[in-house]
């Protein structure tokens, strides 16, 4: 199902949680909404399963308004953060929930809450209640639950933010292949940019209910639209450099260094403004514009996480292992072409 | 397009979102309205009503008569003496002696739940078939409790017959029935000490007594006013204990009074309505001062 | 030392447990006492000649039986129409939307202060015009509502969490289907609570059973032990057997539920 969000904005009072939002969502993809907390994912989920009504604009399904359905006219299957197991039920019948609501014989509902049971991988624990299970397991259940009646829509709201950190990419991959396999178009609620791009198609950042960018994983990471989104994305976080436009260069305070990047439009002289550059975009050479020294090293798998001080701001940089370094060597240091941008310090506008 | 009704908060409002509430609600309120709205409104309304007639609603007129009927009747002024003694001495003493039952249950003994058992159980128990084993015991001639008496080398004390040791009988039954609660509440109250005071106070070397009345009280002080309130509440209520043990007269000799039994009697035996109605309004505004004093009392202990 | 304390604790409590139940154990022993035996001084303390013989008089000459099957009736139907109605309106507290809600239940709970001793004339005169004097109803309509076990329910109902009611929305969940299906299973020691100290309170009601029953056949175990008194005289042996009859039920009720009711109790003294 094609999923069309327009204009969608959500008001509680005095707070905007959700503000003019727009995007779509082709039919059996996989999308993550991605923002730092309170940013309005769950508002947004939320909306579009029906539990909360919009304040203005519409959401269209597959071309249909359904703004104004009920949840249970909608067809959604949801996941929530806690799963939301009813705790007195096994785990039959809680897969088996939606459809002892529509009415389905005990017999065939069984039958396919078993199913389901085995597609997610717990079909041994179909008798227990959901209190004997471990948090991964849980979330299998409400992963089976939301697709018990076929939903047109699977939305998931921070299902792996319970689990410990392995489980966490284990079940990642789970839901992956789930989703693969029903091919349910599916919404992902995160705030973990690793997870978003590793499992998505498409990835909807937002920040303080606005949306930044709709790109797919690699596209929003190598080509960032504003600051934010720079720097939301990428561990270690992406270097920030701030310094001043000089005749359509990147001066750094103070500073002798200098910096040319193609402008995407003419930038007054004297603008602030910030140099982006991913860490494994950094790189020593000996005809290096930037002079730098070493602060630290730390080991992170065969590169080592170098830190440098520019002229007091701070710069970490992957650099190989075998290169030699100690703390307080003076090096040069230049960019690579990828991964580094220039924005404009009081908007966050993409310069170059 | 249609248009779509929504409440300030932007649920849609249906047909369905305004009957639900009032189709969920219907038993309760129904329920209510009949039996403690409008009788409560009612109560007052016929309290003025001079003599009012039951069968036909007539009234003569609307005025003070019944109250200055009740403030005037002996019995009643009998009755609200006997009401408040009974409950400035039960309530005092059920306290202190739920307080020290309460501390010793608090302490890590075994038999805990059986001690609770026993000291909870009476409780449960109905007034009246408990009131009449209290006859019983309080009987002159073979009762267990002048047997006791006498064995101590007493004379016995003819409690249910002689008017002058009514009240200490309802008095000594009263404390008895009132332990329970009261235990309860206190025990529940001992949840909110936190036992790292203890600790701290035993490390600096307090002794058991002073730990007591330092700590222990003060920090139970928010319960107990709160459980003396609820007490003095119910002791103003005091009535079936009447029954069995005087065989429905207020004491042999009729000096037993309570408020309620005036009002069951002015209501019930005499059909004395707009009396029976100015004495309920009555019971309501001593209920009412002390409900208020707990509620002040909670507020105050809030920041605790 | 420690130990010397805890024995005192043990002889105090001790004392105190034999004086609390002393009444009920000389109730019974009582009852299986012979005529003869009861007045006796000094008491003795066992049944010399143990009979059932009081019991067996209760059950024949007073209808013990019929006023303890009108009691078992009034309760099951108290309870079973208190919780309906409690289930119902705690639900709608909690769980619906409505204007004013918070508002109407906070005057609801203001109204709980007024005593009932104070409703009984008018409720008196609604059960004579509804013509139910002498019949069970009256004992078990006027006590449907209880603003007080519903302010329970519905703080137990406030503590499931929102998402199991919105993912049973999402999933096509009527309320009324999410409150038996989900809430009311999940509620379960909250309701057992509720329906244990309701059903101990209609066992034991009085003062209106007196008001509005007069028959035998209509009359309740607590005003037909009274009634039993009035009638039969004082025969202490007989009176602690009818008595025993009454007290009973609620003695076991009370040994199989004790954490229950004693939690109960707590939460309704403390409350707010
Ligand atoms: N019922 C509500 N009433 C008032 N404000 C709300 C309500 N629900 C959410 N908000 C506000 O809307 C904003 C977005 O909330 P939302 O729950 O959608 O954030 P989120 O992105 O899901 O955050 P998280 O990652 O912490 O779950 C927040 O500022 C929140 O305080
Ligand atoms: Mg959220």
């Amino acid at each position: 199902m094609k999923i069309s969000i327009e204009h969608l904005t959500k008001r509680f009072g005095s707070t905007t949680a959700v503000n003019d939002l727009s995007f779509e969502i082709e039919s059996g993809k996989l999308i993550a909404l991605l923002g730092p907390s309170g940013c309005g994912k769950s508002t947004i989920l939320n909306m579009l399963s029906g539990i909360i009504p919009a304040t203005e604009g519409k959401i269209l399904f597959d071309g249909k308004d359904v703004t104004d359905l009920p949840p249970e006219k909608r067809n959604v299957g949801l996941v929530f953060q806690n799963y939301a197991l009813y705790p007195h039920m096994s785990v039959l019948e809680n897969i088996a929930f939606p459809l002892e609501i529509k009415k389905v014989p005990r017999k065939q509902r069984n039958e396919r809450a078993r199913e389901l049971a085995e597609l997610v991988k717990i079909g041994d624990l179909v008798e227990r209640k959901p209190s004997e299970l471990s948090g991964g397991q849980q979330q299998r259940v409400a992963i089976a639950r939301a697709l018990a009646k076929d939903p047109a829509l699977l939305l998931l709201d921070e299902p792996l933010s319970n689990l410990d950190a392995k489980l966490r990419v284990e079940m990642r991959e789970e839901i992956l292949r789930i989703q693969r396999a029903s091919q349910v178009t599916t919404v992902f609620v995160t705030h973990d940019q690793e997870e978003a791009s590793s499992i998505a198609d498409q990835v909807v950042l937002l920040r303080l209910g606005v949306m930044q960018q709709q790109d797919s994983p690699r596209r929003i990471y190598d080509q960032p639209a504003n600051f934010f989104t720079a720097d939301f994305l990428g561990a270690p976080p992406i270097n920030k450099l701030y310094g001043k436009m000089k005749s359509g260069r990147f001066c750094l305070d103070n500073s002798l260094m200098e910096c040319q990047l193609p402008l995407r439009r003419q930038v007054a002289d004297g603008t602030a403004a910030i140099l982006a550059a991913r860490s494994e975009s950094v790189m020593l050479s000996e005809k290096g514009a930037i002079q730098a020294r070493v602060l630290e090293r730390y080991s992170i798998n065969k590169d080592e996480l170098t830190i440098f001080d520019i002229d007091g701001q701070r710069c970490r940089g992957f650099i190989p292992g075998d290169v030699a370094l100690s703390a307080g060597d003076a090096v040069r240091l230049a960019f690579k072409n990828r991964g580094v941008f220039l924005f404009d310090e009081a908007t966050g506008e993409r310069l170059s | 397009m249609k248009s779509i009704q929504r409440s300030r908060d932007g649920e849609r409002v249906t047909a369905r979102t305004i009957a639900e509430p009032i189709l969920f609600l219907l038993p309760f309120i129904v329920g209510l309205v009949t039996f403690t709205i409008y009788p409560f409104v009612n109560v007052f309304l016929i309290s003025f009503k001079e003599n009012y007639n039951v069968l036909n609603g007539t009234f003569a007129k609307l005025g003070l008569k019944n109250y200055q009927e009740v403030i005037t009747d002996p019995n009643f002024l009998n009755g609200l003496g006997n009401t408040a003694k009974y409950a400035l001495i039960v309530v005092p003493i059920a306290t202190v002696l739920s307080i020290i039952i309460s501390t010793l249950l608090n302490k890590s003994i075994k038999l805990k739940s059986f001690f609770q058992t026993c000291f909870f159980l009476p409780m449960v128990t109905s007034i009246t078939a408990i009131g009449l084993v209290w006859k019983w015991l309080f009987n002159f001639d073979y009762g267990l409790i002048n047997y006791f008496l006498k064995l101590l080398g007493g004379n016995g004390i003819n409690w249910l017959n002689d008017p002058r040791y009514n009240l200490a009988a309802l008095i000594i039954y009263g404390v008895w029935s009132m332990i329970p609660f009261t235990t309860i509440l206190i025990l529940a109250g001992f949840q909110n000490v936190n036992p790292q005071y203890y600790t701290a106070a035993r490390a600096d070397g307090a002794r058991e007594g002073k730990i007591f009345f330092r700590i222990t009280l003060p920090l139970l002080a928010p319960t107990i006013g709160l459980t003396l309130i609820i007490n003095m509440i119910s002791a103003s209520k005091v009535f079936s204990e009447l029954f069995p043990l005087f065989n429905g007269k207020p004491g042999s000799a009729y000096s037993l009074y309570t408020v309620v039994y005036y009002l069951y009697d002015a209501f019930y035996s005499k059909w004395k309505l707009g009396r029976a109605a100015a004495c309920a309004v009555v019971l309501f505004l001593i209920v009412l001062a002390m409900t208020m004093i707990q509620l002040f009392i909670q507020r105050k202990w809030k920041n605790y | 030392m420690k130990k010397d304390r805890h024995i005192a604790a043990y002889i105090i409590l001790s004392l105190g447990a034999l004086l609390m139940i002393l009444p009920f154990f000389w109730m019974i022993l009582s009852s299986l006492k012979t005529a003869a035996e009861v007045n006796t001084t000094p008491p003795t303390f066992l049944p010399e000649d143990p009979t059932l013989e009081n019991y067996i008089y209760a059950f024949q000459k007073a209808p013990f039986a019929r006023y303890f099957l009108n009691s078992v009736l009034v309760t099951a139907l108290c309870v079973a129409f208190t919780m309906f109605t409690t289930i119902l309106a705690a639900f709608a507290f909690s769980r619906l939307k409505f204007p004013g809600r918070d508002v109407i239940f906070s005057a609801l709970l203001a109204l709980m202060m007024i005593p009932f001793e104070m409703l009984i004339i008018t409720n008196y005169q609604t059960i004579v015009k509804w013509d139910l004097i002498d019949n069970l109803w009256a004992l078990v309509l006027p006590f449907t509502s209880s603003i007080f076990y519903t302010y329970v329910l519905r703080n137990f109902f406030l503590s499931i969490p929102d998402s199991l009611y919105h993912s049973a929305r999402v999933d096509g969940a009527s309320n009324w289907f999410y409150l038996w299906r989900i809430m009311v299973p999940i509620s379960k020691p909250a309701l057992a609570t509720i329906g244990l100290l309701d059903a101990i309170t209609c066992w034991n009601a009085f003062l209106w059973t007196v008001l509005v029953t007069n028959k035998a056949e209509t009359r309740t175990l607590p005003f037909g032990l009274y009634a039993f008194m009035s009638s039969s005289g004082i025969r202490y042996e007989r009176l602690m057997a009818a008595a025993t009859i009454v007290v009973l039920p609620m003695i076991i009720l009370f040994i199989c539920f004790r954490k229950q009711i004693v939690t109960g109790v707590s939460r309704g003294g403390l409350k707010g």
